[in-house]
């Protein structure tokens, strides 16, 4: 007999499963932020014991001071700005076209046959050793950061929307095309939804890519960006200044992760939450949860 | 009057890694118009393949198919399909799932909500019109799945085992939902299973298929009176003398399978 247990948001079901889940999440809020917490006061405990490392080290609190003394001169964020700049536009750029390519691969296969293995030996290269190549062709500005950050994004955007094309289930396009729908609608109405998981993949595994090649761009030849105040900072010994970079760096992707985790929560709420659906029929199976909604069996 | 469907010498061979697969030889028979039809036949005997080509989604080899009088020559957009899984839109909600191709159709907002409340209250899924697939079981996703096809009230209705994966119980009680709903409009169905106690419990006419390559073998008209109660269809008048006349021919097939 087939019994789900319905315990979502959507359809109610509130009660023990969801007071369950909060306290586990609570859980692991608290054991992470005190591993944070430890890491930082060890560290902070180091810096004082070993004052002469200080320089290599920095500390914690060195950090603080120097994030608000970069912070009031205006210079952290005319180096954020560039950085995020370059990122966004290069992201942008890049992940349309990886998206656009990967569709039309999936569509023709001529198309794909043709420069599938092209496309492959491209990405065998290590993209940041191009990274020289378009400070020659594009100059030392934001635009030679914003060739290699497309280069970044396009390929896993790429890779993933073709997989995620290739993937679709031909019995849900002919079914759709039995009922009446045109090729147009099918693509739309179809495709697109059928391959967002592959699609949302790409564009989140590429973030971190993305500010990746912006920085090495930055290290290689700048005048400005969060490499550029990296290297600046590692060529006078400031360690404060070389962390705050890399802790600007850090926050930038952790903030892109997270709007990009709200739309996909969004965008893909019509699939099932793999993990948490097994502590449910763990619960339910055990007979704790009776406030837990079933549906009848049929 | 045109037969709803009508298969006339099809032929349908696969080329494939081990050489040529004859699926289908010389197949023809016609399905009346409001009649259902099953169709039986050993597993893997080429049952679906005959769907997929009413339905044009496979072209035979050789033959004439004709729905209403119209050769397929493509996509026939006269038929709905069931398949053998339900095949929601697992994006969609169950109630934008069954709404789908009655938007493709054209039909307003007001007739599309007047149909969608009835058939959601008719199958018990009013509850879970909001619910996206994978949080039904499995019997909701299959009465989901059949009311996505007759809520637009194509010409003829394909179903290939649609109850195939269910349980006893709940194939039982969706085979008494089928019949509930088809008696009302009576559309013209071809139904694909191999188990003949359906067969005989839902259609009008059976039509009993040869292992591989699949032809003809014999068409058997079920005499058992309607409306039929799906739950006792074993002491219902005719059916003992009708298993009989199937089983007899199915069984050589099996045999030789």
């Amino acid at each position: 007999m087939i019994v789900k247990a319905m315990g979502r948001t959507q359809l109610g079901g509130p009660g023990a499963l969801q007071r369950h889940r909060r306290a586990h999440a609570l859980t692991v809020l608290a054991i992470r932020t005190a591993f944070i917490a430890g890491v930082l006061i060890l560290w902070q405990l180091a810096a004082l014991e070993f004052p002469r490392e200080k320089f290599i080290i920095s500390s914690p609190l060195d950090i603080v001071v120097r994030f608000g003394e970069m912070g009031r001169s205006g210079e952290l964020w005319r180096h954020t700005k560039v950085t995020v700049e370059e990122v966004a536009i290069g992201y942008a750029i890049g992940s349309v076209c990886g998206i656009a390519t990967g569709f039309l691969f999936g569509r023709s296969r001529m198309l794909a046959e043709i420069f599938e293995p092209i496309i492959v030996g491209l990405y065998g290269i290590p993209r940041t050793a191009l990274a020289p190549l378009f400070i020659i062709w594009l100059g030392i500005g934001i635009e030679s950061k914003v060739g290699i950050v497309i280069l970044m994004t396009f390929f896993l955007t790429f890779f993933n929307t073709y997989s995620g094309i290739k993937a679709v289930d031909r019995d849900l396009v002919n079914l759709a095309r039995l009922m009446g729908a045109s090729e147009w609608v099918i693509i739309r109405r179809v495709i697109l939804p059928a391959i967002s998981p592959a699609v949302m993949l790409g564009l989140k595994t590429s973030v971190p890519q993305a500010v990746i090649g912006a920085t090495v761009g930055e290290f290689i030849v700048s005048t400005a960006g969060l490499g550029y105040l990296i290297r600046q900072a590692a060529g006078f010994f400031d360690a404060g200044g070389l962390y705050v970079g890399v802790v600007v760096l850090l926050a930038l992707v952790l903030v892109a992760n997270y709007l990009l985790d709200g739309l996909e929560r969004h965008l893909l709420r019509w699939r099932p939450p793999a993990e948490e659906h097994r502590v449910e029929l763990e619960l339910t199976e055990a007979g704790t949860d009776s406030s837990t909604e079933r549906l009848p069996s049929c | 009057m045109e037969p709803a469907i009508r298969l006339d010498g099809v032929t349908k061979i696969f080329l494939g890694e081990h050489g040529r697969v004859v699926a289908l030889q010389g197949v023809g028979f016609d399905v009346e118009e409001n009649t259902f039809v099953a169709l039986v036949g050993p597993s893997g005997c080429g049952k679906s393949t005959v769907l997929n080509i009413v339905a044009g989604l496979t072209l035979p080899t050789s033959g004439r198919v004709e729905c209403r009088g119209r050769p397929v020559h493509g996509i026939n957009t006269a038929v709905g399909y069931v398949t053998q899984s339900s095949n929601l839109f697992p994006w969609l909600t169950l109630e934008q799932n069954i709404s789908f191709p009655l938007e493709l159709r054209g039909i307003p907002k007001a007739e599309r909500r007047r149909r969608i409340d009835e058939h959601l209250t008719l199958t018990g899924l009013s509850g879970f019109a909001r619910a996206y697939p994978y949080q039904l079981s499995g019997g909701m996703q299959k009465r989901a799945s059949i009311v996505r096809t007759i809520i637009y009230d194509p010409d003829v209705i394909l179903m290939d085992e649609p109850f195939g994966s269910l349980d006893a119980q709940t194939r039982m009680v969706l085979q008494h939902e089928l019949l509930k709903i088809w008696s009302r409009s009576r559309k013209t169905v071809l139904f694909v299973t191999h188990d003949l106690v359906e067969a005989i419990g839902l259609s009008d006419r059976v039509i009993v298929f040869s292992g591989r390559p699949a032809r003809v073998r014999e068409i058997i008209d079920v005499p058992v009176a309607r409306p039929r109660d799906v739950f006792k269809i074993h002491e219902q008048e005719g059916f003992a003398a009708t298993y009989d006349r199937i089983w007899n021919v199915f069984h050589k097939e099996l045999e030789l399978a």
